[in-house]
């Protein structure tokens, strides 16, 4: 599996983060004011709409090329013509993160690690094909400073938002306050890279001016985060130890976020004290977890049972199987398919290929071969897709994947990274294979 | 993220270095293995010699044909002596390769097949190997291959593949072959159909010797001499119920086990002709039975034949419970689980709407709460669209759940080498089940062992407290000791067997789940009577004709030895008998001692012991089949690494001396001058716990019992065979502590102590009644409060303003009596969170009921029972032997097991969950508040086998995720002494194979192989 071309890949890698080191301990903090917002930039986070017309890919400005505050974009591609959207794509701080959208598809919040930010970015139109920052006069901007959450309340001695976030959950809930009014919230759950916290931001109605937030202390560095169905219960993988754990935000009824409560903890392996956990999932009821970790490169499969058959009470995780996966997955995703069955998937970063996993069997699949570093993977999930005689397809970011045979990515006309279409209709005769590149 | 390519980079390097300098061409050994998954032996005519190539240990082979000599005996085959190949063919999932290991040396190592090509060359395959295995004579191996949904068939001669593959209609998880027909058997989980997981048979591959031998690697044509491979030959699909997790083949392969991860029960598949039906009522192969792999309720099985399964069967009460009284469940079956219509209403157990648990007492009504339980409130509590009684998994109307999802978790089988036990590794649990192939049962281990321990809710071993099992491998220790007679030393022997399995868990220890032990007294050990050593272990099929077999038999579990399980500890008995057999008094006196001067029997009764030494000898463990005599010892237990050091007492007990009873013994020794003065602890005046091999009376008796044991700890007893002297075959039993069962904890013995959980501040005075006290959250069940036990409430009375009105006046000790337990109540009865209380008798207790307007707030109060002991654990707490189901209280929590009570009474043995002791009576009658407290040491650490010592763990991974382990022993000949033996010289002799024996494991998660020789106990080595 360890190819010549991945030992040349990891070396080019080792140079790449040399030059990072060397370029942001310069003195100028970046080479250009703002990205162009017809390109990406390593990709990261990926989201899609619900009606799966549009793609929004975080793009990160790894390589701090470009304004810090402005560096990224998140852009907006349209899944039918595979074209980015310039106009429709705002630009966000560099490092970005993770993309998420809220239940009816009128938000989208998005990670950056510079200024330790959150971004809320407003959905233009029913079919998502613009992403704007709403400034405080109310006009569409494709700036984000008014729509930045870094403290909550947003004044010098509001709570800040914990050091590097970057994996993200947006849930909506509902709230029914004293005065009997019903209204939805936003449920921001938050993972940081670099800080033993984990956060939750609440937004009633949506409203960034009555956020409330809770930073919790819950295991040293985290990479993604993620609601079990069914549940409130917030799973959020560990970077640098050998855990998942679980809480539960406590949001009062006026829709303010009062506590984060510990609910269990889920141990990965008992010999390595780190196995960074990369991605988590769940199948559709709930009652599976699957977890990715890079030391080692295996998918772990938890069986979420009750504590106590005898009543069904309380909550226990049992390790059905580990499964060895291509080197370095960094995410894991459940897909539901035309005939109704889950696929797992894992990006594998190193081995450069998604590995297709039968989650009831634990058997290997398809391994989806892919030009360079894969990151995040979406799957369609809009209703009128994935179903027979539709159109369905997955979407993975690849974070240095260059357009010709270069060491680089820097002088690159097209950028530096892509997005890979996957086709995923079984009916197709190109059923688990790349289909087009969105650069 | 980047070691693993950075170490490839500075391999690449070195190298390059290597190669630029002609004058050292050192070989530098990259790593070699890609997600190693598991490794199958070719064990037959194909051997292999090897060749050093370099410093750093690189070979390459030489392939030849196995040595044999001349037979001893001309024209008896039998008699030759044959090498045995020795090579070990391990799979690489992500590297489509199958790696070849050198099994035939102190360090086994990779085998180098392209010597032109840098590194270590392996054997290409189909795509994504999951699985292999050998045919019978080593000559053929085949890689199930999971992306490439076929199999690769290896002619182990050529160390290459045939150019064909064999297509399967699925992707294979597993694949074995038959030891009897050579058939390959394959496991699917999935077919590509959607008719689920299957097992497929089909005939076997066969490669003949090639001539043109000794050859090196890619100089054979695979395909030549092979016979079999046709990739159309037909295939005979077995559908399986459940999704198959792991396949294993009895040792001679005419069964297959399957093992579901969604089904709590194997399937025994037929795999040729068999005498027994299919289940389908189709033709062999065919699923055969199942065997249930949990509790009796919830396992898929009708375990008692009466055509109704878990739900359907109405003794089931929930997943946790038996089908029949005598099947295996947590908890024990009572008049509504035992299949009768007890009170005659027509309706039996759970259909009798009075039964509201398989434990209850009496199919009458109870009287207990009934709230609507979740099977019959009208609501679909696990929202899967079934209400009540639609809902499949509710066990009746009063289900207490509609979810009744048992976590599985199983992992992997195990079979050893005579198909015994089989064993089944499972996350949940933390455990290894053990099933009894014999019987197609499945231990209760904890129930079976040698002392049955009836507190763990688990079924089998567990192995570590927080480490998962993963990769095992069963087998059988043989240790034969010859008759000493010389006459005999060919036809009698003492043979023992230790059947277990190794178990390398993710904690990255190897550890040696020890089932059971055998004894055999064998009066034909030649030819037909006990096998070679070699044969033993690696030619089952010779069993069926050796008297041998009858050592192998496992009895009925648990070995229903009742009587010995009421003997609290045999050490004592043994105490005893030595006593009276004259062995602790000076030569020359008579032999025996009566039995009433032995101070070590002074526990015991008389007329008793005789019963009670007969039950030591622990006779049904015996069996005696024709000449041959089988002692059989069930342990159920990880192996001791600390076998010198046993759980015990650690330092000496305390005790605390209520003030009044320290002065009745002071008042005692006043009057009694000619007695002990001793008023401490250990004073003989004072009632107190002892262990039962302390004497109580005469010479040996201590005059002082402070520093003697105060309890018996639970045993492990063992029935031996051994040569004596004369060569005659004696018995023994010999007695330890159970370590293994054993917690670090200190243990309270209190006299009237206050029963733990029941101290609270939170009860309340009846407001209607004043007799009911309402007790709270507590539970008086599992807390073991009964009737007649005192509650003690320790408020004083008064209004919240302050002050106590008039008609509390009563409450409030009057001058002279001590007040600490005035107001105290004797329990008449016990409800679910209520008391109903009188009042007691004497000048010392109050005659006022409490009431609320005496006591307004929360009452402190505490539950103690009258005139015993209570005994409690720090970490095990109170067997009460009783749960709380429904309002109602219940056998539970160890019962009916006479070890499942917190009570000990003056004067009588006490026999509880983890010791025993004699609560010896004193002088001085004991009072409330006299109390011992005794610190257990376990000294239990786990036998096991670290794989982490001395960094052996990858620098990459850091990780241990074992997929294989093997328990390897090979017997390796010399191939020219072989070559070399003349029958028809006197002075020759047939050369003698040395026995080596590996323990082996690959993990995929650090691509590498663990080996460790055990023969030489040399440190272990980590192959990459």
């Amino acid at each position: 599996m360890q190819s010549v071309s991945a030992k040349v890949r990891a070396l080019w890698f080792a140079t790449a983060v040399t030059a990072l080191l060397g370029a942001s301990s310069g003195c100028e903090p970046y080479q250009e004011p703002l990205p162009r917002r017809d390109r990406l930039n390593f990709p990261i986070g990926l989201a899609l709409h619900p009606s799966g017309d549009y793609l929004y890919v975080v793009n990160s400005n790894f390589d701090s090329r470009f304004d810090p505050e402005h560096g990224g974009t998140v852009a907006v591609v349209d899944t039918a013509s595979l074209a980015i959207k310039p106009a429709s794509s705002p630009y966000i701080p560099s490092y970005g993160g993770y993309i998420s959208l809220n239940e009816d598809a009128t938000r989208a919040y998005v990670t950056a690690r510079r200024g330790d930010s959150v971004i809320a970015l407003d959905v233009a139109d029913a079919q998502g094909s613009e992403l704007t920052c709403l400034g405080k006069d109310e006009t569409p901007s494709a700036f984000p400073d008014d729509c930045i959450i870094r403290r909550v309340p947003d004044e010098a001695d509001g709570a800040r938002v914990a050091g590097d976030p970057f994996g993200l959950d947006v849930s909506t809930i509902t709230r029914r306050n004293e005065a009997g009014e019903t209204f939805d919230v936003d449920l921001i759950s938050l993972s940081h890279l670099s800080v033993d916290k984990v956060t939750t931001i609440a937004l009633p109605r949506g409203e960034l001016a009555a956020a409330s937030l809770v930073s919790a202390p819950l295991l040293d560095g985290s990479n993604q985060v993620r609601r079990r169905p069914g549940t409130l219960e917030m799973y959020v993988a560990g970077r640098r130890s050998n855990r998942v754990s679980v809480y539960l935000p406590y949001v009062n009824t006026e829709g303010e976020v009062e506590a984060v409560l510990v609910r269990s903890t889920v141990t990965l392996n008992n010999v390595t004290s780190n196995v960074e956990a990369r991605g988590l999932a769940f199948n559709q009821t709930g009652d599976e977890l699957y977890v990715a970790t890079r030391r080692p490169d295996m998918l772990h499969v938890f069986n979420i049972v009750p504590d106590d058959a005898e009543t069904g009470g309380g909550t226990k995780h049992v390790l059905e199987r580990t499964i060895p996966v291509g080197d370095q997955p960094s995410d894991v995703v459940v897909h539901r398919d035309a005939m109704g069955r889950e696929l797992i998937m894992v990006p594998c970063y190193d081995e450069r290929s998604i590995h297709v996993i039968d989650p009831k069997t634990g058997v290997l699949l398809r391994k989806i071969e892919l030009d360079e570093s894969p990151y995040q993977l979406v799957t369609d999930t809009s209703p009128s897709r994935c179903v027979p005689g539709a159109s369905c397809r997955g979407y993975v970011s690849l974070f240095t994947d260059a357009p010709e045979l270069s060491t680089s990515c820097d002088d690159s006309s097209s950028g530096c990274g892509s997005v890979a279409v996957i086709e995923l209709d079984p009916a197709s005769p190109r059923y688990l294979t790349v289909i087009a590149k969105i650069r | 993220m980047p070691a693993r390519p950075l170490r490839h980079a500075t391999g690449l390097l070195a190298l390059l270095a290597a190669f630029s300098s002609c004058d050292n061409p050192q070989v530098v050994l990259p790593a070699s293995l890609d997600t190693p998954l598991e490794m199958a032996i070719s064990r037959g005519v194909v051997c292999m010699d090897l060749e050093q190539i370099s410093d750093e240990g690189l070979v390459t082979p030489t392939m030849r044909a196995c040595a044999q000599s001349a037979p001893q005996v001309e024209g008896d085959e039998a008699s030759r002596r044959r090498e045995q190949g020795s090579i070990g063919l391990i799979v690489g999932a992500e590297s489509d390769r199958v790696s070849l290991l050198a099994l035939n040396r102190r360090l086994p190592t990779l085998v180098d097949l392209e010597l032109s090509t840098p590194g270590v060359t392996h054997i290409p395959v189909g795509a994504h190997p999951v699985s292999i295995a050998t045919s019978p004579d080593g000559a053929v191996a085949y890689s199930a291959n999971q992306l490439g949904k076929s199999l690769s068939v290896l002619n182990v001669f050529a160390l290459a593949a045939l150019p064909e593959e064999i297509p399967l209609p699925g992707a294979p998880s597993v694949v074995r072959v038959s030891r009897s027909s050579a058939e390959i058997v394959v496991g699917v989980p999935a077919l590509d159909d959607g008719s689920g997981s299957a097992l497929l048979t089909r005939q076997g591959v066969s490669c003949e010797i090639p001539a043109a031998l000794p050859a090196k690697p890619n100089t054979l044509d695979p395909s030549q001499g092979c016979t079999g491979q046709e990739p159309d030959a037909p295939i005979t699909r077995v559908l399986l119920p459940g999704t198959l997790r792991d396949l294993e083949l009895d040792p001679l392969g005419e069964h297959a086990f399957a093992l579901y991860s969604d089904r709590a029960y194997l399937s025994v598949v037929a795999l040729g002709e068999s005498e027994e039906a299919c289940l389908d009522g189709g033709m062999a192969p065919c699923e055969i039975a199942r065997i249930g792999l949990t509790y009796e309720c919830s396992d898929g099985v009708d375990n008692d034949g009466d055509g109704l399964t878990d739900q359907e069967d109405g003794q089931c009460f929930g997943p946790l419970h038996a089908e029949s009284a005598g099947g295996i469940g947590q908890y024990p079956a009572g008049a509504c689980g035992n299949g009768l219509d007890d009170d005659g209403d027509g309706l039996i157990d759970r259909f009798d709407p009075d039964c509201l648990d398989s434990a209850q007492a009496s199919e009458a009504s109870s009287g207990a709460l009934t709230e609507p339980a979740a099977c019959s409130n009208g609501l679909d509590d696990d929202g899967d669209g079934a209400i009540d009684a639609l809902d499949a998994d509710c066990y009746g109307p009063r289900g207490r759940s509609e979810s009744t999802t048992l976590a599985l978790g199983f992992e992997q089988l195990a079979i050893d080498e005579h198909g015994v036990f089989l064993y089944v590794s499972q996350a949940e649990g933390k455990q290894v089940l053990i099933v009894d192939l014999g019987a197609r049962a499945l231990i209760d281990a904890p129930r079976s062992a040698s002392t049955p321990y009836p507190f763990d809710a688990r079924l089998g071993v567990n192995i570590a407290r927080l480490s998962v099992p993963a990769a095992m491998d069963a087998h059988i220790r043989r240790v034969v000791t010859r008759d000493p007679l010389s006459t005999r030393a060919n036809t009698h022997a003492v043979v023992r067997y230790e059947l277990g399995a190794h178990v390398v868990a993710d904690n990255g220890f190897i550890y040696y789940v020890d089932a059971a032990t055998v004894y055999c007294d064998l009066y034909e050990t030649r030819k037909g009577g006990l096998l070679s050593l070699e044969e033993f272990l690696t030619q089952p099929e010779l069993m069926q004709g050796a008297q041998e077999r009858n050592c192998l038999r496992v009895p009925s579990l648990p070995i229903q030895e009742v009587a010995a399980q009421q003997v609290s500890s045999c050490e004592a008995v043994f105490n005893c008998e030595a006593c009276q057999a004259g062995e602790d008094v000076e030569p020359g006196t008579s032999d025996d001692v009566a039995f009433e001067r032995c101070g070590s029997c002074s526990v015991f009764e008389e007329s008793a012991f005789e019963a009670e030494s007969a039950a030591c000898d622990l006779s049904e463990r015996g069996a005696r089949r024709g000449t041959t005599q089988q002692i059989f010892n069930p342990n159920f237990v990880v192996r001791d690494a600390l076998t010198a050091a046993s759980a015990r007492q650690s330092g000496r007990a305390l005790c605390e001396q209520p003030d009044d009873f320290g002065a009745s013994v002071q008042e005692y020794i006043a009057q009694n001058p000619r007695e002990s003065s001793i008023s401490g602890c250990g004073s003989p005046l004072v009632p107190q716990p002892l262990a039962l091999t302390v004497p109580l009376t005469g010479a040996d008796a201590p005059i002082d019992f402070g520093a003697e044991e105060r309890v018996s700890i639970m045993e492990r007893r063992e029935r031996r065979l051994l040569f004596d002297e004369d060569g005659e075959v004696i018995e023994r039993v010999a007695v330890n502590t159970q370590d293994y069962r054993v917690r670090d904890e200190t243990w309270t013995i209190a006299y009237e102590g206050v029963l733990p959980g029941t101290r609270r501040t939170d009860g309340l005075a009846g407001s209607a009644d004043a007799s009911v006290f309402d007790v709270g959250p507590l539970n008086p069940c599992t807390s073991d409060v009964r009737a007649g036990d005192t509650l003690v409430i320790r408020d004083e009375p008064g209004t919240q303003a302050g002050g106590v009105p008039a008609a509390c006046e009563g409450l409030v000790a009057p001058a002279g009596v001590d007040e600490e337990f005035f107001n105290s109540y004797e329990i008449t009865q016990v409800g679910d969170g209520t008391l109903t209380l009188a009042l007691l008798e004497g000048e010392a207790f109050t005659k006022t009921l409490p009431t609320s307007a005496c006591f307004p707030r929360g009452i402190s109060y505490e539950v103690r029972p009258n005139g015993v002991w209570v005994v409690s654990g720090s970490e095990s707490g109170l067997a009460s032997g009783r749960r709380r189901v429904d309002g109602m209280c219940v056998a539970g929590n160890g019962a009916p097991s006479r070890r499942a009570t917190a009570r000990a009474v003056t004067g009588e043995i006490f026999d509880g969950p983890l010791f025993s002791f004699y609560l010896y009576p004193g002088k001085v009658a004991p009072t409330r508040g006299l109390s011992y407290t005794v610190n257990l040491e376990r000294n239990f650490a786990s036998a096991s086998t670290s794989q982490t010592t001395g960094g052996l763990s990858s620098i990459d991974s850091g990780s241990v995720r074992p997929s294989y382990l093997g328990y390897i022993t090979l017997f390796l000949y010399s191939a020219s002494a072989l070559e070399a033996y003349d029958p028809a010289d006197p002075d020759a002799r047939l050369p003698v194979p040395t026995l080596q024996e590996f323990l082996l494991t690959i993990d995929p998660s650090d691509d590498s192989i663990f080996v460790k020789n055990i023969s030489t106990n040399d440190n272990p080595s980590l192959i990459r």
